[in-house]
């Protein structure tokens, strides 16, 4: 593993364990020169956004200065563009929330540095959103993904998921949920889950160290790079077809996969699901009192190969506040609403609090929560975390709508459009040229 | 006349009739499917969305009349639909009539402009378009959307009023400048009551257009004055899985322009129809 | 008339209107113009680049890709809807007891915005008709059509048909109404059965009807935005992106203002040669007749 991931993964694993300990003393409630209005752009992620709005409500309702509302952005489209036309027009929101395009908005945001909430996170998981010595955002979470698997399914077919750990023993495991007469795995063809999560699974595999990594990102860039001349990325396409080939389901491309993904998994239709622990909420939802479970991706058939027995954790978005379109006083309310979620009993209560209880589920990254996830595949990814078993999220070096692309080509793969062959081209095509944002260079 | 060709008729009107009939029904199915789904939880939906509801709930427009701001939102489109229509009215009656009255190159010149720029696609203007007007947005976005309004429904409106106002014999306007009236008396006093009918095509055709607009307020309006479409795509994007409470939403956003449209449906087609012919 | 008092009643009657206009729509399509020759980012220029925007977008193959699909969709929504349309308008004006609640039925779905009217078919595609598909077991149909580029195309033709033949229809109602009872009267009397009198006298007698409603299909085929976007939303994998839609993601999801707006006026050339044609050969249809 390499430094920075190491780095992430033992700040995540410190605070874990310090839960529970040192509590943090309540923003103070201080007297407010103007009442502020302060917009955020979405709800974190749709699938919490009831619970981030219960958030928001509690807040508004806490103190008497500052009004937080939600503007819901457009689903369908990227940050940037649900972005762009507000910047345009004047009217930004205060706190947007995003992961890729933070080096786009870092000369529009205000820097972190010296703020409370940026002190309680350790510095590994704060490094994405540093650009240049600045502190562009503060991470909400930690995620992690990989494949799900319903554990009342795979008992019931003799599959033990802790003994897979190469792509031959998931072909086996998928075999003996067959024969057991349930569907092996749903692979959810969505575009974020191909063109952001699966597509990791091969860049955090391409080198051993971060910066072995980012040289991959610069060869594609600079069009140098020869995807199939890679074994990885070979290991990488066979899992992909692996995946296809053991498909529950013909592949979905509309807006229904989602749900239809849950259903399958939640009902024991089928064994696994190649998605994150943010689907754990919707399937408890789905099957109160089912255990579901996060295992490893295996792209090689060698147990020993980097990154074979890890699960992709990485934080899944930073908050940044506007600085060029907002008032001083709407920049204070921003960062006094966040302080509050983070580290006031009430709003980690909303944060880490199960769903069930009106929570977000989120598994904390600030020193000094009180309140800590109580679910089996937060308690597994705390342990993947402390073992070290972890790959890096590269994905968060994406260019902006790179994703999009890849997305799409997946899509196509995975509907027999394309072959593999011609898969890696578009990948390779979608590459060449991006700007290396990854390096600090600007668009 | 002999029975057979009335038994004819009788037999041709009576499959007409049920051509008619399937295809009515085809035309409001997806609005029934709405209807009835929304007064059913979600799983119900799921098992038979063709079925009446079982279990009979308004939580699903509880929620959508909370989540899409469906007060403020339906408040918003009314003010700009109203204020947009009758600036549209006031102005391209006044020019259609200067127009059609004044007949020089230079007129003839600019009615051409107005025409011709009917096939303008928004597109084609849409990039500069937010750069050129960002300060007049950001200073109220609600009055820069009327005044956008305001300048793209002109040709067309100026269009329909042209037609119309030609017809009027020019003498009328002569006689009452003879007696002394002033331009003024002569157009509100004389030539626009005589509009009527034009004006009731001019406000539907505008109406319609405005009130189901989607692009320009998207890129002009903020949440607090967003309008109906936008609110309702916002909402089914956040909420499509909830399947009950997108379908009460969007039943809650057609309901108001199809009771206008049942109470003044008369209105509405011959002024869809009069629009047309010119 | 002196000019003085022609002045006086210009800025009376036509100045607000005609600078709104120039304002509003003038300036920003000359604006627009310049744009595509510089290397505009969505804020700022700084140097013009020639015709390097052009070139980009034909060397683009999603925009090529794109084209084909407006044009296909183009021809087919303009000969399904007035083909509906027609249909509709001469039941409706069949000598039926019922034809004015048929009437009213037909037109409400042009009441409902194309953003609406494209939630409420993702609905019935991807949920309704699947769910009942599998139900009863029809097996085309437990795939939703959005899932396909070829069905997703005829989905977006089937919402946009029943969308605007309505609001065709009223123009073919108004066509039909419009001749006069006597020149049928005497077809009826020459013995000319119902199809001939369709054929050879209201068709010729109504061309002005068609030569409308072609002329706005073809221009809202070239236009469709709103019901793309809810319904399709380009998917799959960007392959169902009529134009506008295409522009517009070009500009704002991808950031490419110059080359988005040098397609924006290419498409602006492509509406405006199409329905020139259109209607020089309408007219001269009506008048040949």
């Amino acid at each position: 593993m390499n430094k920075a991931t190491k780095f992430a993964a033992i700040a995540l694993a410190s605070v874990l364990a310090l839960s529970g300990t040192g509590a943090v003393a309540a923003n103070a409630a201080g007297s407010c020169a103007k009442p502020a209005k302060v917009t955020m752009l979405g709800t974190i992620k749709t699938e919490i956004k009831d619970q981030f709005l219960a958030a928001v409500k509690d807040y508004n309702s806490s103190q008497k200065c500052y009004t937080v509302t939600s503007i819901p952005g457009d689903g369908k489209l990227t940050f940037l563009q649900n972005v762009t036309p507000m910047y345009a027009a004047k009217h930004a929101p205060t706190i947007m929330y995003t992961l890729q395009e933070i080096p786009d908005m870092a000369n529009k945001v205000m820097d972190w540095n010296g703020t409370k909430l940026a002190s309680l996170v350790p510095k590994g998981l704060l490094a994405a959103a540093n650009v240049g010595g600045k502190q562009v955002g503060v991470p909400s979470t930690a995620e992690a993904f990989g494949l799900l698997y319903n554990k009342t399914v795979l008992t019931k077919a003799g599959v033990d998921p802790t003994k897979i750990a190469t792509r031959t023993d998931l072909e086996a495991a998928f075999q003996a949920l067959q024969a057991k007469g349930f569907g092996a795995v749903h692979f959810s063809a969505l575009w974020w889950s191909l063109g952001a999560h699966l597509t990791n699974t091969y860049f955090a595999n391409a080198a051993t160290t971060h910066e072995g990594r980012l040289k991959v990102l610069d060869a594609l860039a600079d069009g140098t790079k020869d995807l199939s001349a890679d074994p990885v990325f070979q290991n990488y396409l066979a899992t992909f077809s692996l995946l296809k080939k053991y498909a529950d389901a013909k592949p979905n491309l509309t807006d229904t996969e989602y749900d239809t993904a849950v259903a399958d998994l939640a009902s024991g239709k089928t064994g696994f699901w190649f998605m994150g622990n943010w689907a754990e909420p919707n399937l408890l939802t789905a099957q109160p009192g089912t255990d579901f479970g996060i295992m490893p991706l295996p792209i090689s058939t060698n147990a020993k190969a980097y990154g074979n027995n890890s699960i992709s954790v990485g934080v899944p978005g930073y908050f940044m506040v506007d600085k060029v379109q907002s008032t001083p006083e709407q920049r204070a309310g921003a960062i006094d609403f966040l302080t509050w979620l983070y580290t006031s009993p009430k709003g980690q209560q909303h944060v880490a609090g199960s769903v069930k209880s009106g929570g977000m589920s989120f598994i904390p990254v600030y020193n000094g929560f009180k309140v800590q996830p109580q679910t089996t595949m937060a308690k597994q990814i705390a342990g993947f975390v402390s073992a070290g078993k972890t790959i890096e999220w590269i994905n968060t070096y994406y260019p902006a709508g790179g994703q999009d692309l890849y997305g799409a080509s997946g899509q196509k793969f995975i509907t027999d459009k394309i072959t593999g062959a011609q898969y890696a081209a578009e990948l390779e095509a979608a590459w060449k040229g991006a700007v290396k944002t990854w390096r600090g260079a600007k668009k | 006349m002999s029975q057979k060709p009335k038994k004819r008729i009788n037999v041709a009107n009576g499959i007409i009739f049920a051509v008619g009939a399937v295809l009515a029904l085809a035309y409001v199915m997806p609005f029934f499917l709405v209807f009835v789904n929304s007064f059913k939880p979600k799983p119900e939906i799921l098992a038979n969305p063709l079925a009446m509801p079982i279990v009979f709930t308004w939580d699903n427009f509880n929620q959508a009349l909370q989540k899409m701001n469906y007060f403020q939102s339906l408040t918003n489109s009314i003010i700009i639909t109203t204020f947009s229509v009758v600036a549209l009215i006031i102005v391209s009656s006044m020019l259609a009539y200067y127009l059609a009255r004044s007949n020089s190159k230079f007129t003839k010149g600019i009615f051409m402009i107005l025409v011709a720029s009917m096939i303008v696609p928004f597109q084609a203007l849409m990039i500069p378009f937010m750069s050129i007007f960002a300060p007049l947005v950001s200073l109220d976005n609600r009055t820069a959307l009327i005044f956008f309004y305001v300048g793209f429904g002109v040709s067309l409106s100026t269009f329909l009023y042209h037609g119309f106002i030609s017809n009027i014999p020019k003498e009328l306007d002569e006689a009452a400048a003879i007696d002394g009236a002033s331009d003024f008396t002569i157009f509100w006093r004389i030539i626009f009551p005589m509009l009527r009918p034009v004006t009731a095509t001019v406000a539907i055709i505008n109406a319609l257009w405005i009130w189901n607009d989607f692009l320009l307020p998207r890129l002009v309006l903020t949440p607090d004055t967003q309008t109906l479409p936008l609110s309702t795509y916002l909402f089914y994007g956040q909420y499509s899985a909830e399947y009950g409470q997108a379908m009460a939403g969007l039943l809650l956003a057609v309901l108001p322009i199809i009771t206008f449209y049942l109470i003044l449906q008369r209105q509405f087609i011959s002024g869809i129809s009069s629009g047309a012919v010119k | 008339m002196p000019f003085g008092k022609h002045l006086k009643k210009f800025i009376f009657f036509a100045a607000l209107p005609l600078s709104v206009f120039a304002v509003v729509l003038v300036y920003p399509f000359i604006q627009g113009l310049i744009l595509t020759f510089t290397n505009f980012d969505g804020f700022e220029t700084t140097k013009f680049v020639g015709w390097d925007n052009y070139v980009k977008s034909f060397q683009d193959p999603n925009f090529w890709a794109t084209l084909q699909f407006t044009g296909g969709f183009v021809v087919v929504s303009l000969v399904a809807i007035n083909v509906v349309a027609f249909g509709l308008a001469l039941i409706v004006t069949s000598k039926l007891r019922s034809s004015n609640i048929l009437r009213t039925f037909f037109f409400v779905p042009n009441l409902i915005g194309g953003v609406v009217l494209g939630v409420i078919w993702q609905f019935i595609f991807n949920s309704a008709l699947t769910s009942l598909a599998t139900k009863f077991g029809w097996a085309n149909l437990t795939e939703s059509w959005l899932n396909e580029t070829g069905s997703a195309f005829w989905a977006l033709i089937i919402v946009t048909v029943w969308q605007s033949s309505g609001y065709m229809m009223i123009i073919y109602i108004t066509g039909i109404i419009s001749i006069e009872q006597d020149v049928l009267e005497a077809a009826r009397i020459d013995g000319a059965s119902a199809l001939r009198t369709l054929v050879s006298v209201k068709i010729p007698l109504m061309a002005q009807a068609f030569t409308i409603s072609l002329f706005l299909t073809l221009r809202g085929g070239f236009m469709a935005y709103d019901v793309n976007v809810a319904l399709t939303g380009g998917g799959p994998f960007r392959t169902t992106e009529l134009i506008s839609m295409h522009i517009f993601e070009d500009a704002f999801r991808f950031g490419n203002f110059g080359t988005g707006q040098a397609k924006a006026v290419i498409m602006f050339l492509l509406v405006a040669i199409a329905a020139l044609v259109q209607v020089s050969v309408s007219k001269r249809m009506e008048v040949q007749r």
